[in-house]
């Protein structure tokens, strides 16, 4: 019972518990999550570093790597990324929370909530050790398992200790790991290393193609580079050409950049019905792919999200395979940036957001229009494909001749390129067509296709297509 | 499905392999609770049904399938039918094995010679969620690097394992071990092991969440009768049993066996005319590949030390190697 007449003062104690803290950070980020924010933090060390530098545009990463060490019974991070500096490490970097401060304010960072690196180290094990190395300082942080139950110990203590590389940069190491990360890092039965690689390459996979390395346990994570095709830019001045549909924004201290277009050729009718009943799988690389500040924080949506089956655009569908997109959002101020609090992906209520999707859906529109008008005629698709190279997309935006930008509703910040797509022959011009389809042995067809085109291994519609064209030369002549 | 054109004897080294899957399920039916004569053999025959031929010879079991999709490979599988216990189905493996229910002790043999390794991957995850402890499965799948893309197809030459890997990448989505594979292994004798790697993903993948049951791989051989092929042979097996088993089988000292997931073992059987052969063959098990030469003073290539590392690879299967011969009726 509370005495009334006890003079000290009345209160509850309201001071959280490390208990919760940890139990809450860790509770909702899948353990790959986790990594990546520690994989996240890298690339903004290089971004501080790289400030006052000369910036190499096409590959400006390349002397930078970060390489994972990972077994049943350890986890390190070791990079060369600039190491963490004092400041922020006073500041933020081991509080649980980043206060409000300039720091970073002038970079193209993306942490933006001081979480990742304690959420990813308790998320892994107990014990761990944080190195840093700048230019400035050399310390060591270490974090004990009974520190973590403390409610009344908050500080962390550091040593300044002698520099130990050559290179500046961070090293996490975590001991004592939880029974579920052990399970998951014991190597003989888990397929959660390859799981890991695949979305390592997947979210860096631009950051990689501009020369960051990533090595998990000695083995370099590759990535596949993000083409769409191109006719070139001669073409481009032609009737009609086969280019993505480009978009670009600047305002307010955000850059956008937009394409979208065709990676391969439209898929053919077998294609398709395969797809459909589960026998093949090529649908992986259509889709949307959103990039904030370089880490790619959406891989090939093919969802509402992204304007698929939203205000006019038909929902995804195998038919629309060979379509593809990239929207490029860079921001020195993170929170300008349509991502989540995970980073892994888009605030879909964010004003940017929201804007850029109309142009998403009309690139879309485009593209998906153009499938269907040539979806009956994919073999004379996939000559004109032929004629296409793959390209990144950057690279036609820097080519691309400034008269064919046209500006969007006269504003000079943001402009537009929509490509004249060609359109089948039958479709353009006034000889009515008809379409043939009939049904053959599959072992007939392939006798056929071997005799028409040897090693090459075509579709049936292709095979129909040629037997046609062949005879009907033959009937011409 | 199986080699539809190439005769057998023209394929001596898939041979070598068909007599080392016998050895090794003999060795399985030592295990105390394995009776294979009791097991269900399901195979792609091909017309001759070879394996099924051997399989039933050696251990009699009675109740076997083989599925075949092309309408004249089963036309000639039941003309040729050795015995009279092979129920021949005439259904894509796809197709049978969405449909298949588990109901006996099952030896199934998964022997692709198509170019589809996702669709081959996604049947070997479906069959082996599908089976039971000591249930034994052999998977045979082409292991040849410039199905992927020809040397002078990459856009330029250094890049052809780059090329390579991208497009393996891309074909396997989620069944990619990036952790594993890397781009030196894009090479026509690295690629074998790449694609073991790929099965030991699929394999981790099927078994993933069920920590008391596993694929155990035995044994793995690569060969080249014409393409690069490679075969693994496993057992699903209780986590706690796998010590016992491999102990008691005498798996863990065979010298064809593979426990862990290692390097495929190459099968490359030399041309030798019967002569030769039944000298060399005088000469084992006790002497080596160098006196073995050394002996004969022949060179069965182009080099001594070539010839010396082809009769090792002979003294590993000799046991297991067929002689063919021609036979008038």
């Amino acid at each position: 019972m509370i005495d009334i007449h006890d003079d000290r003062p009345h209160e509850f104690n309201a001071s959280p518990t490390k208990k919760f803290f940890v139990a809450m950070l860790t509770r909702d980020i899948e353990l790959e999550d986790a990594i990546l924010d520690l994989l996240d933090n890298c690339i903004d060390g290089i971004q501080r570093t790289l400030k006052n530098s000369v910036e190499d545009s096409e590959k400006p990463y390349k002397n930078y790597w970060a390489k994972l060490t990972i077994d049943p019974e350890s986890f390190s991070i070791e990079d060369n990324c600039g190491g963490i500096p004092k400041d922020i490490a006073e500041d933020y970097a081991f509080r649980m929370g980043r206060p409000d401060s300039d720091i970073d304010r002038d970079i193209y960072t993306i942490g933006s909530y001081g979480i990742g690196m304690k959420r990813a180290i308790f998320k892994i094990g107990q014990s761990s050790e944080v190195i840093s190395q700048t230019d400035n300082d050399c310390f060591k942080v270490t974090i004990h398992p009974n520190w973590l139950t403390d409610d009344n110990d908050w500080k962390l203590p550091f040593e300044i200790i002698e520099p130990s590389g050559t290179e500046n940069g961070t090293l996490i190491k975590v001991g004592n790991l939880h029974n579920h990360i052990k399970r998951a890092f014991s190597r003989e039965t888990s397929p959660w290393y390859n799981s890991l690689v695949n979305k390592i390459s997947h979210h860096y996979s631009y950051i990689l193609h501009k020369g960051f390395k990533i090595f998990v346990n000695g083995i370099k994570v590759t990535s596949q580079p993000f083409n769409l095709l191109w006719e070139g830019k001669d073409k481009m001045k032609e009737d009609t050409t086969i280019a993505p549909y480009l978009y670009k924004y600047e305002e307010d201290g955000v850059d956008v950049k937009l394409a979208i277009g065709f990676y391969r050729n439209i898929a053919s009718q077998t294609e398709v019905n395969e797809e459909i009943q589960g026998n093949r799988n090529t649908s992986e690389k259509a889709g949307w792919t959103i990039i904030c500040n370089d880490r790619v924080v959406l891989y090939c949506d093919k969802t509402r999200l992204t304007g698929w089956g939203d205000a006019r655009v038909p929902s995804y569908h195998p038919q629309f395979i060979a379509i593809a997109g990239i929207v490029y959002f860079r921001s020195k101020d993170t929170n300008k940036l349509p991502i989540t609090t995970t980073k892994r992906g888009i605030d879909a209520a964010s004003d940017i957001y929201l804007k850029i999707k109309n142009y998403m859906r009309e690139g879309l529109q485009k593209f998906t229009s153009h499938t269907n008008k040539w979806k009956e005629y994919s073999a004379e698709e996939k000559k004109i494909s032929a004629k296409t190279i793959p390209i990144d997309p950057i690279e036609i935006f820097e080519n691309i001749p400034d008269e064919l930008w046209k500006s969007v509703r006269g504003k000079s910040n943001e402009k537009k390129y929509i490509p004249n797509l060609p359109i089948p022959k039958a479709k353009s011009s006034k000889i009515k067509t008809k379409n043939i389809k009939f049904t053959r042995p599959d072992t007939e067809i392939q006798i056929v296709a071997h005799y028409l085109f040897e090693d090459y291994e075509p579709e049936a519609s292709e095979v129909g297509n040629e037997c046609f064209e062949k005879v009907l030369k033959e009937a011409n002549q | 499905m199986s080699g539809k054109n190439i005769p057998y004897q023209l394929r001596p080294n898939k041979a070598v392999d068909r007599y080392a899957f016998i050895e090794l399920l003999a060795k399985i039916d030592n295990f105390p609770s394995i009776l294979i004569s009791k097991y269900q053999y399901i195979g792609f025959g091909g017309y001759s049904l070879e394996d099924f031929k051997y399989i039933h010879a050696r251990f009699n079991i009675r109740d076997m399938i083989s599925i075949e999709k092309d309408e004249e490979v089963y036309k000639r599988q039941q003309f040729n039918q050795p015995h009279n216990c092979i129920d021949c189905h005439k259904k894509s493996s796809d197709e049978f094995i969405r449909e298949f229910e588990r109901k006996l002790q099952t030896i199934i043999w998964l022997d692709y010679t198509g170019k589809e390794l996702k669709s081959q991957m996604e049947e070997f995850q479906v069959i082996i969620s599908k089976l039971e402890p000591f249930d034994i499965i052999k998977l045979t799948v082409r292991s040849h690097a410039p199905d992927l893309l020809k040397e002078d197809e990459a856009s330029e030459r250094s890049k052809l394992h780059e090329e390579r890997m991208n497009l393996l990448k891309e074909k396997l989505g989620n069944y990619f071990p990036g952790a594993e594979v890397t781009e030196n292994m894009m090479t026509n004798p690295g690629f074998p092991y790449a694609i073991l790697l790929v099965i030991k993903n699929v394999a981790d993948q099927a078994m993933e969440g069920q920590s008391d049951i596993c694929f155990q791989p035995l044994s793995t051989f690569t060969y080249h009768d014409g393409d690069n092929m490679l075969t693994v042979t496993g057992i699903i097996l209780k986590s706690t049993q796998i010590c016992d088993f491999l102990k008691q089988t005498d798996i863990e000292t065979w010298e064809l066996s593979n426990t862990k997931w290692g390097k495929p073992r190459q099968i490359d059987i030399p041309n030798f005319t019967i002569k030769e052969r039944l000298h060399i063959d005088s000469l084992l098990p006790n002497k080596t590949a160098t006196e073995i030469q050394e002996e004969l003073d022949l060179l069965f290539d182009e080099t001594k030390n070539k010839t010396i590392a082809m009769l090792e690879n002979y003294i590993l299967f000799y046991r297991q190697s067929p002689y063919f011969s021609k036979i008038i009726f």
